[in-house]
């Protein structure tokens, strides 16, 4: 090539130098960025096997701090008003003072599994549910949720059953199921719940769990109470389970322990449970726990069917494995009358 | 065109040299890594060492049989060691199970082999272990292949084209090729010896033959059942042999029980038992003693008893067949048969 | 030497180790066998793939970093891959200078001027970067490297083993796979009309190394802008990049065409900007590019619609490692190894069996190939270049050693279809899935009944030790001495069976005699019963191999079948507790 010889050949080739360091320099720059993303993305060893996920590992302690020790933990009210015989029950505890402080932010579990009119008997009566949100409130609950994982479609459910109704009657609001809301969780020592969706979510800021169901049949469970109304906290597919469903609401026991139990047995389903739809399905047994064990409240709504304990075998199974009292008359439960 | 006589540049020139050297070097790179072989190969590389150890499947112990079957130089495993029970007997035989498990059936182990010696024939060894010589004995007898030559490996031995079989004390063992050669029948006994090396020395079964008279037995025919023989539920341990005489064909049995009491009752069982069938008694004057005779159509049955010993003829064409067999199974037994009875 | 004979040598060095490795893609020791041969390396220089599966996963997978190598010196000379090493570059060029033969100067210019529509390769790019970013990695189907490996894998080599049997001893079969034979002799024959087509219009690989070629310090150029306008520069461009004027920077391929052929050596490679003028890209529109950031709303609603969850269709069977469907997505590029590679010939392209964004992922077919899933073999997950099928060892596909815990790796559950099974609705005996169960215990367990056989009464005239004579023959096509059937008095389940060992007419052999009570009375009739071994599948321990379903006689559609349900790689599958 002719050597530059005029003024513009000259700047030309300072032009071109200059721009050919430039261009060096920025290649560099996106080989660096280039290598450096690769570096910080490098995976020497592969995928696993499975996407890990932080699995919780219950849903939490709720259990009453505050109650008297000696104080009665568990009432047997007969009766036919739901509200007197829950107002009456927990009274018998030591009020409602004893398990909702000022402030708190309660949930309470209804089970509303099924798109059927609450006269039917096969889920949480309404009437239940606003007594115990209404007494929630006047002990100074900040807020009362009500939820619950059902089978039909949720909002059906809970409008169908009353329960929404007594939701908005009495301020508590109502949570519906919804994807974000449900988490892995592994049981420690559990078999069954390992790296399994609960709706873990609704639990976010709760202070206070009370459980509110109905007492009726259930075919493959042979009862279904307080403790099969765990099993609307599942996610996924969660029929799996009923493969070992003696087993599945045991683990459930051990996964949360609420404030409160409240089994409701004004009416039993005592055929065709768990969905009944007749009238003839159930009967009167005028009969309401109000517990801390839900252990014991379901051993009381066993007697309520009209079944012993060698029928619904989780009960026995909870009981070893440490979630309560099978035996409920060792808690010396108060008996009360409202009719009397 | 120009592009022939342009000059190439050093620069260029030099470059395309850089550029081959490069290529130069991932060729021996990928040679050498070629060495290095892929876990999937090393893999493959590894199954046979995998079953060339004695594994047992089906989750048993190595049991006393899959032990006692030996490796010999030649024969190189196929597969892992097979061990079975009573239990699952029949995964490995099906429905002939039913044909050891009332004879006494304890454990059977079976290994496959590769003969590389005789054009890749595949071998299959089956050791039975039976419990008692003469459950071994039955089994072996009760399907021995019509026309096939005995052989002197033990004392119950015979072969086919393609396979051998014979017992040892409690063992039954079979020893089967997929195919059928003279050299290859070398190889087998050759694997039988070995085997039988393995095999404790017992008590054996005497051939059952040698109770029988001679004359018009077919040597193979002679059979141990081991359990409810013709038919008859609990007549047990009875050796049969077929005759074809002048008369007609006819099967000689002689069975042997504790005490002379038990043999009449069984003699007696056995003709209520054809008496029930239908047979009816045949008048036969002139014969000697009170041995009864039995028909029904075209066929005749006799039973006598002599001590301990219960004896007869089975399914005998002609009257004439039934007595001529009888009188020379008679005899036989006579000449064998223990002096401290009678 | 000139630099044009070393870019040919170049490119035949490279196409030959592509074709090398595509022949040792077969399981062995041989020579020409898998041995070490890093077959997927070619792959794995693909920066493409390395980007796709880094923003679909958020992780670049060890192997795959070989593309930095690619990267960085595209970085600083510009598309050296493509004219240098692209093994399907070097078949488009060769294929486009044969179409160009005996084509003069003009046509010659025609066939290499600078067109619009190069721009489409760009769009096409942001297109699958943007369904990569909503975790749907498609590029394997545009990206040359995996498009060839898969052409030549699937297409091209089973013509080959059917016809020569030289690296297969029997026909490897592949479903579908005419529609990927299509696309190659698409992308080869195009270049009789526009030589290069899909390196200048369609390939995705190119545009990223065009867009990597925005710094190159060295490139193409002119010394003077004008010159004798001979244009013969361009009769021999392979980017149609423009090099006689306003060279275009990303589409030169680096052929070197143009240097070498002009007369007066004014086309340098030099460290400047040329005479002429230069530009980065090619005319590109915004509207391509909103058109192309469709992608990512074309990749929701596959999500919405999507066939990894709960529509998922339970016959969809991935090889054995595969990780969960939607991480698979991000990964796969459709190269087709493991399919190439299986042993089996069971691992086959999905046309639609995995849904639209599922195209040519390897699906397992049991009813196809030499056998189920072997249980000796993890060749699948250790030809993967992304993971995708993930490189087990064998003692965690068998569940041993420390991988006891988990047990072995399930690509699903058998299922008896008793509608179809011969023992469960035919009443023939069959055994043949129990008996090639390799799981020990065996998966597959039988229970045993006998059956009476249609029209199978008889009344028997006599009975004579083990020969019993019938009044009337029985009428049925099967074999009835074969051992499986037996005789049985009728209306007594409890009695006493009787193995059939001979029939002739009306005359019945039977194993061994009937005894006492087990006799049938005068004019009673007797039942011909059939052994039938009934299969049954423990859930719990069958690990979807197939080996049931591949033997099954039931030749069309089996009488026994895996479907996903319980397999390793994904909890919604999940059955069993």
């Amino acid at each position: 090539m002719n050597q530059p010889t005029d003024e513009k050949r000259i700047h030309t080739g300072e032009l071109n130098r200059r721009d050919f360091l430039k261009r060096v320099g920025y290649a560099s720059a996106v080989a660096l960025a280039a290598g450096g993303l690769g570096l910080a993305f490098y995976d020497w060893k592969g995928p696993a096997a499975s996407e890990g996920q932080k699995a919780l590992t219950g849903l939490g302690d709720y259990t009453p701090r505050a109650l008297a020790s000696g104080g009665a933990k568990m009432a047997i009210i007969r009766g036919t008003d739901r509200a007197a015989m829950f107002a009456q029950g927990v009274k018998a505890l030591g009020g409602m003072e004893s398990f909702i402080q000022k402030g708190d932010r309660v949930l309470l579990k209804v089970n509303a599994a099924f798109a059927t009119p609450a006269s039917l008997g096969a889920t949480t009566h309404p009437e239940v549910l606003a007594a115990v949100a209404g007494l929630c409130f006047k002990a100074g609950a900040a807020q009362v949720l009500v939820t619950d994982n059902p089978i039909n479609n949720p909002d059906s459910c809970f409008e169908i059953t009353g329960l929404a109704g007594a939701a908005r009657a009495t301020g508590a609001r109502v949570i519906a199921p919804r994807a974000a809301l449900f988490s892995p969780v592994s049981l420690p020592g559990g078999k069954l719940i390992q790296n399994w969706p609960v709706m873990a979510g609704v639990f976010q800021g709760v202070t206070k769990v009370i459980v509110v169901s109905p007492v009726k049949d259930h075919q493959r469970a042979g009862a279904s109470m307080t403790l099969k109304n765990f099993y609307g906290f599942l996610g996924g597919r969660r029929n799996v389970f009923h493969q070992d469903i003696n087993g599945i609401i045991t683990e459930l026991a051990l996964l949360l322990k609420p404030t409160l139990c409240v089994l409701d047995g004004t009416v039993s389903m005592m055929t065709n449970g768990p969905t009944g739809g007749s009238l003839s399905d159930l009967k009167d047994t005028g009969t309401m726990v109000v517990s801390t064990d839900p252990v014991a409240a379901d051993a009381v709504g066993v007697e309520l069917l009209g079944r012993s304990l060698a029928d619904v075998p989780y009960i026995l199974m909870a009981q070893a494995a440490g979630a309560g009292q099978a035996d409920y008359r060792l808690l010396n439960p108060v008996l009360l009358d409202t009719r009397a | 065109m120009a592009r022939g006589k342009t000059k190439v540049g050093t620069t260029q020139r030099l470059v395309g040299y850089g550029i081959l050297a490069l290529l130069g070097l991932i060729a021996v790179w990928l040679l050498v890594q070629q060495s290095r072989f892929n876990p999937a190969v090393i893999v493959a590389m590894r199954a046979p060492q995998l079953q060339g150890r004695p594994q047992v499947v089906s989750g048993r112990a190595l049991t006393a049989t899959a032990a006692l079957i030996p490796e010999v130089s030649g024969f190189t495993f196929l597969a892992p060691m097979e061990s079975y029970g009573p239990e699952n007997l029949s995964d490995k035989i099906d429905g002939k199970a039913e044909l050891y498990l009332p004879a006494g059936f304890k454990e059977m182990s079976c290994r496959s082999f590769g003969l590389g010696a005789s054009g890749g024939a595949h071998v299959e060894v089956f050791l039975y272990d039976m419990g008692l010589p003469q459950n071994a004995y039955a089994v072996f007898s009760g399907q021995r292949r019509p026309g096939s030559p005995g052989i002197s490996l033990t004392a119950n031995a015979y072969a086919t084209a393609n396979a051998l079989f014979f017992t040892k004390g409690r063992f039954y063992v079979e020893i089967v090729a997929d195919r059928a050669s003279e050299a290859l029948q070398s190889f087998l006994e050759a694997y039988a010896a070995a085997l039988l090396a393995n095999l404790p020395s017992e008590g054996e079964t005497k051939d059952g033959a040698a109770l029988f008279p001679k004359e018009g037995l077919a040597l193979d025919s002679v059979r141990l059942s081991a359990t409810d023989a013709f038919g008859l539920e609990g007549l047990n341990n009875m050796l049969t042999g077929e005759y074809s005489l002048k008369g007609g064909k006819a099967t000689a049995f002689v069975t042997q029980r504790d005490t002379p009491e038990q043999a009449q009752a069984e003699a007696r069982r056995y003709l209520d038992f054809l008496a029930a069938n239908g047979y009816q008694k045949i008048e036969t004057p002139g014969l000697p003693g009170d041995i009864p005779v039995l028909g029904l159509d075209n066929s005749f049955e006799m039973v006598f008893v002599q001590g301990r010993t219960l004896a007869g003829v089975h399914d005998a064409s002609s009257l004439e067949a039934a007595l001529e067999l009888a009188a020379k199974l008679e005899t036989a037994l006579r000449g064998s048969r223990e002096p401290a009875h009678r | 030497m000139r630099i044009v004979t070393v870019r040919r040598l170049s490119q035949i060095f490279f196409l030959a180790v592509f074709l090398w490795f595509c022949i040792t893609a077969t399981l062995g020791t041989a020579w020409w066998q898998l041995r070490g041969w890093p077959i997927n390396w070619i792959l794995n220089l693909d920066p493409l793939t390395a980007l796709a599966t880094a923003l679909a996963t958020g992780t670049l997978y060890a192997p795959l970093t070989w593309a930095l190598v690619a990267t960085f010196l595209t970085l600083f000379v510009g598309r050296f891959f493509c004219g240098f090493a692209c093994p399907l570059g070097t078949i488009n060029q060769f294929t486009g200078w044969l179409g160009r033969l005996g084509q003069g100067p003009a046509g010659r210019v025609e066939a290499n001027r600078h067109r619009r529509p190069q721009a489409w390769k760009y769009y096409l790019l942001v297109f699958l970067l943007a369904l990569t970013f909503m975790g749907s990695v498609q590029t394997g189907i545009f990206d040359p490297l995996p498009l060839l490996h898969r052409s030549v894998n699937l297409a091209l080599f089973p013509l080959a083993d059917n016809c020569l049997g030289v690296l297969s001893d029997e026909p490897r079969f592949y479903a579908s796979v005419w529609v990927i034979g299509v696309v190659l002799l698409g992308v080869v024959g195009l270049n009789l009309a526009w030589p290069r087509f899909f390196c200048r219009f369609a390939c995705p690989l190119g545009a990223l190394f065009g867009l990597l070629s925005r710094f190159t310090p060295w490139r193409i150029g002119k010394t003077a802008d004008t010159c004798g306008d001979c244009l013969i520069c361009e009769q021999y461009c392979e980017g149609a990049c423009r090099p006689s004027g306003k060279f275009i920077g990303s589409e030169c391929v680096l052929c070197f065409n143009c240097l070498d052929r002009c007369p007066v050596s004014r086309v340098t490679f030099a460290g400047k900007a040329s005479a002429a003028g230069e530009v980065w890209v090619p005319d590109l529109s915004r509207r391509g590019f909103i058109m192309a950031g469709a992608g990512v709303l074309l990749a929701s609603m596959w999500g919405v619609g999507g066939l990894a969850g709960a529509n998922r269709d339970p016959s969809l069977i991935r090889p054995p490692g595969a990780l969960d469907e939607e991480r698979f997505l991000a990964r796969c590029i459709r190269c087709g190894q493991c399919m190439r590679i299986c042993p089996g010939n069971i691992i086959q392209p999905a046309l639609f069996e995995a849904g639209v964004q599922g195209l040519w992922t390897p699906t397992v077919n049991y009813r196809i190939g030499r056998s189920g899933c072997q249980p000796n073999c993890i060749a699948c997950g250790q030809v993967c270049p992304t993971a995708a099928i993930r490189p087990l060892s064998l003692e965690e596909k068998q569940g041993l050693g420390e991988f006891a815990a988990q047990g072995p790796i399930r690509l699903g559950t058998a299922f008896v279809d008793r509608g179809r099974c011969l023992p469960w609705a035919m009443d023939r005996p069959c055994l043949v899935c129990h008996e090639l169960c390799p799981v020990s215990p065996k998966a597959i367990f039988t229970r045993t009944v006998f059956e009476t056989i249609r029209d199978g009464q008889a009344v028997p005239a006599r009975v004579q030790g083990p020969g019993v004579e019938l009044e009337a023959p029985i009428s049925t096509e099967a074999n009835l001495a074969n051992g499986d059937y037996y005789l049985r008095s009728t209306g007594q389940p409890e009695a006493a069976l009787r193995r059939i060992a001979g029939l002739a007419g009306t005359r019945l052999t039977l194993e061994r005699p009937l005894a006492g009570e087990s006799l049938p009375a005068m004019g009673a009739r007797v039942d011909i019963v059939v052994r039938l071994a009934r299969p049954f599948v423990d859930a719990a321990k069958c690990i979807g191999c197939g080996m049931c379903e591949h033997e099954c006689p039931v030749s069309g559609r089996r009488a026994i079948r895996v479907y996903s349900e319980n397999e390793s790689r994904s909890r919604l599958g999940r059955m069993l507790i």
